[in-house]
């Protein structure tokens, strides 16, 4: 590891020596190709599948709430299951448009206000595509609606025919995921515009669609995948302090797993340049490592690859939800957590190195 | 380890800065610095302070908060998780917007430790606030060996566990090097964490080098003042700087000129400068942790050999906390420390310990430092 740092050194010294600014890549591996692999075969499928997912959770949505009963109600569920684990494979993409609206604040920010659904329940309030209740909406906002708005499931169903604020709750339900298929076929719509000058943009500038992309896969990576998933939960950001609350599907809490699972899935897919339904593999960061002498010799993207095993090794350790997990015994997340922070440094420290690529965001840790 | 990253990092700079430099006629690295320090802490841009650091100055307020309500017997378990996990006090803290003590213990970015030694140590101050909870239930009885609570000997009525453990002196001084220690020498002021940290793009009038700089000054002088610091003014790293006087006559100077040349070298982006400062800082403050974690066991040592075991109690919960604190210095292994520790509360802890056993184990500490 040092000596990547100091080779990293000696280059960031070596190209701040060159007068010549290009920044043309001189490594001769077909950038745009693993682009092209990853718009086409990766990112525009992930998000048809994920916009089809919705589609099937708004008719259930409303099915559910012309018919609030048991067979309707797990329909809803299992479906808000399945639309969230397509989600994990769309999350990662945070760049143009996504990064801009803060989709997936709008869509995953958790733990969810519970205290500003029920003002918005209340008021009535269904413009909720705004940042101030990024706390309210998206699916962490949903599990509340469907695995915690009462004590059990029947209790909650009758939360949407009986209860004073029935007529609201159902609205509310509704206005969630229209806000959800809203912004989420504005960012597919973006995506499938942009797919030229995505595929075409191989420069290793800071803004070069490359180079975007790759940074906030790691980015993902770190904060959301690892942090939110398992280090915050687990006590890692708070002096070891558990955080049961603050898991994934809070309230419907054995799927917390799963997502964590299918998320992992989705970085592994990334990697290797499989598609979301594993039918095609294509060039990838995998592929690029190998041609690259250096991280070749290292056997850089073999390391890769068994971490993704090991860290899925390390999940499927866990035995019960995230929840009970963290407050019988949080050291088993906190494996996981070692195992995904060893993956970060490989990701950031040497594969970013090996492919020259600066990182684009510091620790905001200050303070 | 990491003298030879410096040696490999200096030596790799100084060869570039060679290699790119045409002009090598004008060129006197080494020792060429016409950097000036200021006469104080003062630093302007625009006619505009440019040091901040009211994070740090409200975590040692919430230090000295939480110290006061660990020695009163009403507090329990779940107020003291409260205040140093959650920020959450009785009484509004001065200078607080969020910030909380639990999520600064054992991070250094470039600590020593592996992530599973923090991880250990976080793990440490968990179970310490859970036995102050239970040493402060347990309060109404009288404390022996073996027994619980509260020993009326010396100055005012200290509260101890079985085995004679005051675990408030054990988190407070913990801290001063798992928090204090830790954030200033092994993340701030630390040259590998600095380097590369923007020092050009200017927000709330300071770049983020500045920035990390004067979070590691505020950790040290965050209730001091800031132009002319008086010491002994927090419960922790701040008020034990002031009490080495006497050892250790020219530190607190040594170490505050110290803070001003590195942060006049950041302004004016010296790095080489700036990181000859940290070594300054660092070096003297690894000082004080060690010299008072000696220095209370000695202390425990001699109480025992007056005949005094109850009186020794207390210097050798101080104690504890250094030796917690060692670790954070670049002296002292985790492991190392652990050995310590468990020493320490072997059989019936320090009721077991002899005069001996203690004095031995500061002139340890002592021989590593040099004293």
């Amino acid at each position: 590891m040092r000596h990547i740092f100091l080779l990293s050194i000696f280059l960031f010294f070596l190209s701040s020596c060159d007068k010549d600014e290009s920044s043309e890549f001189v490594d001769g591996f077909d950038r745009s190709s693993m682009l092209t692999n990853w718009v086409d075969n990766i990112i525009i499928p992930s998000f048809i599948h994920f916009n089809n997912s919705l589609q099937n959770l708004d008719q259930a949505v409303d099915d559910f709430i012309e018919n609030p009963n048991a067979m309707n109600y797990d329909e809803l569920s299992n479906l808000w299951l399945d639309s969230y684990k397509s989600w994990q494979h769309v999350q990662m993409f945070n760049i143009n448009l996504a990064e801009d609206i803060e989709y997936q604040e709008k869509i995953n920010t958790y733990p969810t206000d519970t205290n500003l659904i029920h003002d918005n329940i209340l008021q009535s309030v269904s413009n909720l595509n705004n940042d101030e209740n990024e706390t309210a909406i998206g699916f962490p906002a949903m599990d509340y609606m469907l695995h915690g708005l009462d004590i059990d499931k029947n209790s909650i169903i009758e939360q949407y025919i009986s209860s004073n604020s029935a007529e609201n709750n159902k609205n509310y339900l509704k206005d969630i995921i229209k806000s959800m298929i809203a912004i989420s076929s504005q960012v597919s719509e973006d995506w499938n515009s942009s797919r030229i000058s995505f595929i075409n943009s191989t420069d290793n500038t800071a803004t070069s669609s490359l180079n975007k992309i790759i940074n906030d896969y790691i980015y993902y990576f770190e904060k959301y995948f690892r942090d939110g998933k398992i280090g915050i939960p687990s006590g890692m950001r708070s002096g070891g302090m558990i955080q049961p609350t603050t898991v994934e599907a809070l309230y419907k809490k054995n799927v917390s797993k799963d997502l964590t699972l299918e998320a992992l899935l989705a970085c592994k897919n990334f990697f290797t340049g499989n598609s979301t339904n594993n039918i095609s593999s294509g060039v990838s960061l995998e592929d690029y490592l190998n041609y690259l002498p250096t991280s070749s010799e290292n056997n850089l993207s073999q390391d890769i690859t068994d971490q993704f095993n090991d860290i899925e090794t390390s999940l499927n350790n866990i035995n019960q939800t995230f929840y009970d997990q963290i407050e019988t015994d949080k050291w088993v997340l906190v494996d996981v957590f070692l195992e995904m922070q060893e993956m970060v440094a490989l990701l950031k420290t040497d594969m970013l190195g090996a492919l020259n690529i600066a990182t684009d965001y510091t620790d905001t840790d200050g303070d | 380890m990491k003298k030879l990253f410096y040696f490999a990092l200096v030596c790799s700079m100084t060869f570039f800065i060679t290699s790119c430099d045409k002009d090598d006629d004008d060129h006197d690295d080494d020792h060429g610095h016409n950097v000036t320090a200021p006469a104080d802490y003062t630093f302007e841009r625009n006619g505009l302070t440019s040091v901040a650091y009211a994070g740090q100055t409200c975590r040692l307020n919430q230090a000295s908060a939480l110290d006061g309500a660990m020695k009163d017997a009403s507090t329990t378990e779940a107020m003291i998780n409260d205040m140093i996990y959650y920020g959450i006090f009785p009484t509004t803290i001065e200078s607080c917007s969020d910030q909380k003590i639990g999520n600064k213990i054992a991070v250094g970015t470039n600590s020593n430790l592996t992530e599973t030694e923090q991880l250990a140590v976080q793990n440490m101050f968990l179970t310490m606030v859970t036995g102050q909870a239970a040493v402060l239930a347990a309060s109404g009885n009288t404390a022996s060996a073996g027994v619980a609570g509260t020993t009326s000997a010396g100055s005012g009525n200290r509260m101890v566990d079985e085995k004679g453990l005051e675990f408030n002196q054990g988190i407070m001084k913990g801290l001063i090097g798992a928090m204090c220690l830790d954030q200033i020498t092994n993340k701030y002021t630390h040259p590998e964490y600095l380097s590369g940290k923007d020092n050009t793009e200017i927000t709330d009038n300071y770049t983020s080098m500045e920035h990390y700089w004067d979070e590691g000054f505020g950790y040290l002088y965050g209730r001091d003042n800031q132009t002319n610091p008086a010491l002994q003014v927090d419960a922790l790293l701040n008020k034990y700087l002031g009490k080495v006087s006497s050892q250790f006559p020219n530190h607190a100077d040594d170490i505050y000129n110290a803070f001003k040349l590195g942060r006049a070298a950041i302004v004016a982006g010296d790095y080489d400068l700036r990181d000859e400062q940290a070594v300054i800082i660092k070096e003297r403050l690894d000082d004080v942790v060690a010299y008072k974690a000696s220095d209370y066991l000695k202390a425990g040592a001699n109480e025992i050999t007056a005949g005094s075991h109850e009186m020794a109690l207390h210097d050798l919960s101080e104690g504890y906390g250094f030796i917690i604190s060692l670790q954070f210095t670049d002296h002292f292994t985790h492991s190392q420390v652990n050995t310590m520790l468990d020493q320490l509360m072997e059989g019936n802890g320090f009721w077991d310990r002899t005069a001996s056993e203690l004095n031995a184990m500061a002139a340890e500490i002592d021989t590593e430092m040099g004293f």
